[in-house]
């Protein structure tokens, strides 16, 4: 009977739990709209969020946001695809696999226009072609992250087979664990992101990066909305696009007001300044326009193809279908974005 | 005499007809299991649940299937069984050694047993980067993630099992003049077996969590880098499928330490999860 009971018990919370996502999705009202914003990291890295939040961009818009730093772009695409959020910023390369399932999710605003990940080595290494590459060991952050497709791409690019070639060997994210790899020789290159890197440079790194030029442009941050959204309330997108858009503006021309606003928003990533501001210097260069009369946001869709190509590599790649990019990339509410 | 054996074998054999293949308790858990797993079925078919959180059991199953017969599944099992049962058997041997040195000496006891719980206090996720700076990206890292989750349970039981030993019986011993190696190994240790397995039983499973937290850290190999991939390309039904054989893996290795318990420790209490 008490076996019974429990079970009951049970079921019933799973039925509750699962029905009551839906007051996660407050975007309701006609004045202050609640928001949540899903973001794929915290602080610094998306820069443009805290500062829309903290002078008040989102506010002027009349959208009441909250960020939500999630636990990587993978985590976003989900909550964003099953609609238990409507917005997020992510890494690009998380939503691919969502298009190649054909889930319906809009890249609407491309916040980063130039690659974010790094393929170097150390600046006194013997290597200075990747060619030379050839029998030694590469370290990424994780086998399933964003860098491995493009260290894969330019190795196959280069006449290397990155099964046979080389070995790829995931050592983490953390900075003490690359340069302990490269000082005890278990790794003769190290591929990730801006993130990852930074705080190597802070503690004196000197490396020499082997990316190839065609590979610097590939867009590596976004804003993504659930197709639910654009089609019910796409006024909301284009106000958070517009204030990421205002905070993004600020921060280039004023690198040292923003500087202040990040230190007072996420305290504990400024501990060490010098750290800190190398960090949002870096992110705040990867968010300048290539072009400043496309204005911000813009989603160059070549650049777009080049990095579904580099997905679709190999033989198990993460692209499996083909993917028709004008299902995904909307650039419907940029103009209204550059409108301040 | 021939009479009476005849009447013994009919005996046995009413007794094992009278038996039901299979026991009340779990007719009724497999019942419950059916109606829940049937009610998950619906609620995702009719879209309660969406695919990207929770994907149906059917979807589960298929994928739970396609893994069990990839090639390259059984590669990144193996690594992290091996970190499994490595890490198990060096923190349960560390954990009841400690656990016999500590309970032997109450000075030693209260010196060392504060270092002890502190070391549990502390995440162990948070040791995770420092393990694999320190024991290299390889699965030395993994083990030893895996002996640091595990040690604990196995520790404290060593401990309490040695010390719920009955004191009549300390004294019956020492009336008889009995030396301290006969004392522990004829006493002591038989009273404090049952808890002992007891704690073996929490390790292994704990053992099998520090392998796939380590692994999430960063590996190259095992189920945790494989959650991990299939998490980032939104492959859930592959993620729930790896958490049911998982769950199942852990499962199997409780019963073999039950097993095991009831066969070595045959004067403890035993309780059949199964």
């Amino acid at each position: 009977m008490k076996k019974i009971t429990a079970m009951i018990m049970l079921l019933a919370l799973l039925v509750l739990s699962a029905c009551g996502n839906s007051d996660t999705k407050e975007v309701t009202g006609t004045n202050d709209e609640k928001v949540k914003l899903l973001l794929a990291a915290e602080g610094t890295a998306m820069y443009y969020a805290y500062i829309a939040r903290d002078l008040g961009f989102f506010e002027e818009e009349g959208i009441d946001v909250e960020l939500l730093p999630g636990k990587g772009g993978s985590y976003v695409v989900q909550q964003v695809g099953a609609e238990t959020v409507d917005l997020g910023i992510i890494a690009v390369n998380s939503v691919l696999p969502a298009w190649d399932k054909g889930i319906d999710i809009k890249m609407v605003y491309q916040v980063n226009v130039t690659n974010l990940f790094d393929f170097m080595v150390p600046e006194d290494s013997k290597v200075t072609d990747i060619k030379q590459l050839k029998g030694k060991v590469i370290g990424v952050t994780d086998l399933g992250s964003g860098e491995v497709p493009m260290v894969r791409s330019i190795l196959t690019s280069a006449g290397l087979n990155p099964d046979q070639d080389v070995n790829i060997r995931a050592i983490g994210a953390d900075g003490t664990s690359i340069l302990t790899a490269f000082e005890k020789g278990e790794i003769d290159a190290f591929s990730g992101g801006a993130h990852d890197l930074i705080s190597l440079y802070g503690k004196g790194f000197k490396s020499r990066s082997l990316v190839p030029e065609e590979y610097k442009s590939i867009p590596s941050t976004g804003i993504i909305a659930n197709g639910k959204i654009m089609k019910d309330n796409p006024e909301v997108v284009e106000k958070i696009t517009r204030a990421v858009a205002k905070a993004t503006d600020y921060a280039i021309n004023d690198p040292d007001a923003a500087y202040e606003v990040m230190k007072k928003a996420v305290p504990e990533q400024y501990t060490d300044e010098k750290l800190g501001r190398l960090f949002l210097d870096t992110f705040i260069g990867l968010t300048k326009p290539l072009d400043p009369d496309k204005g911000y946001g813009y989603i160059y869709e070549d650049s777009w193809q080049r990095l579904i190509d580099q997905f679709s590599e190999g033989d198990d790649p993460v692209v499996k279908n083909e993917i028709n990019l004008d299902e995904y990339l909307d650039s419907s509410l940029l103009e209204k974005a550059n409108d301040f | 005499m021939k009479a009476t054996t005849e009447n013994r074998v009919i005996i046995n054999q009413e007794k094992r007809a009278a038996k039901p293949f299979l026991k009340k308790e779990t007719v009724l858990s497999i019942v419950i299991l059916v109606v829940l797993l049937g009610l998950w079925e619906l609620l995702s078919r009719i879209g309660v649940f969406h695919e990207l959180i929770l994907p149906a059991p059917s979807l589960v199953a298929v994928a739970t299937w396609e893994l069990l017969t990839s090639s390259f599944f059984y590669i990144h099992f193996g690594v992290t069984m091996y970190e499994t049962i490595a890490g198990f058997l060096i923190g349960g041997f560390l954990a009841i050694i400690l656990g016999i040195v500590v309970s032997s000496n109450a000075m030693l006891y209260k010196v060392l047993n504060p270092f002890i719980v502190v070391f549990q206090a502390v995440p162990k996720i948070a040791l995770a980067p420092i393990f694999v700076t320190w024991f290299g990206f390889g699965p030395s890292a993994k083990v030893v993630m895996a002996v640091a989750i595990c040690f604990f349970p196995t520790f404290v039981n060593t401990v309490v099992g040695l010390k719920s030993v009955d004191e009549e019986s300390r004294l019956l011993f020492q009336s008889m003049v009995a030396k301290k190696k006969d004392v522990f190994f004829k006493l002591s240790l038989p009273t404090a077996m049952p808890n002992i397995f007891a704690g073996l039983k929490s390790s292994l499973t704990f053992a099998l969590i520090g392998a796939i937290v380590g692994e999430f850290v960063g590996a190259n190999e095992g189920m945790g880098l494989l959650l991990d991939t299939f998490n980032f390309q939104l492959e859930m039904a592959k993620v729930y499928a790896l958490i049911v054989i998982l769950s199942v893996v852990g499962l199997l290795l409780y019963l073999i330490i039950e097993w095991l318990d009831r066969k070595l420790i045959f004067w403890g209490d035993h309780d059949n999860i199964i």
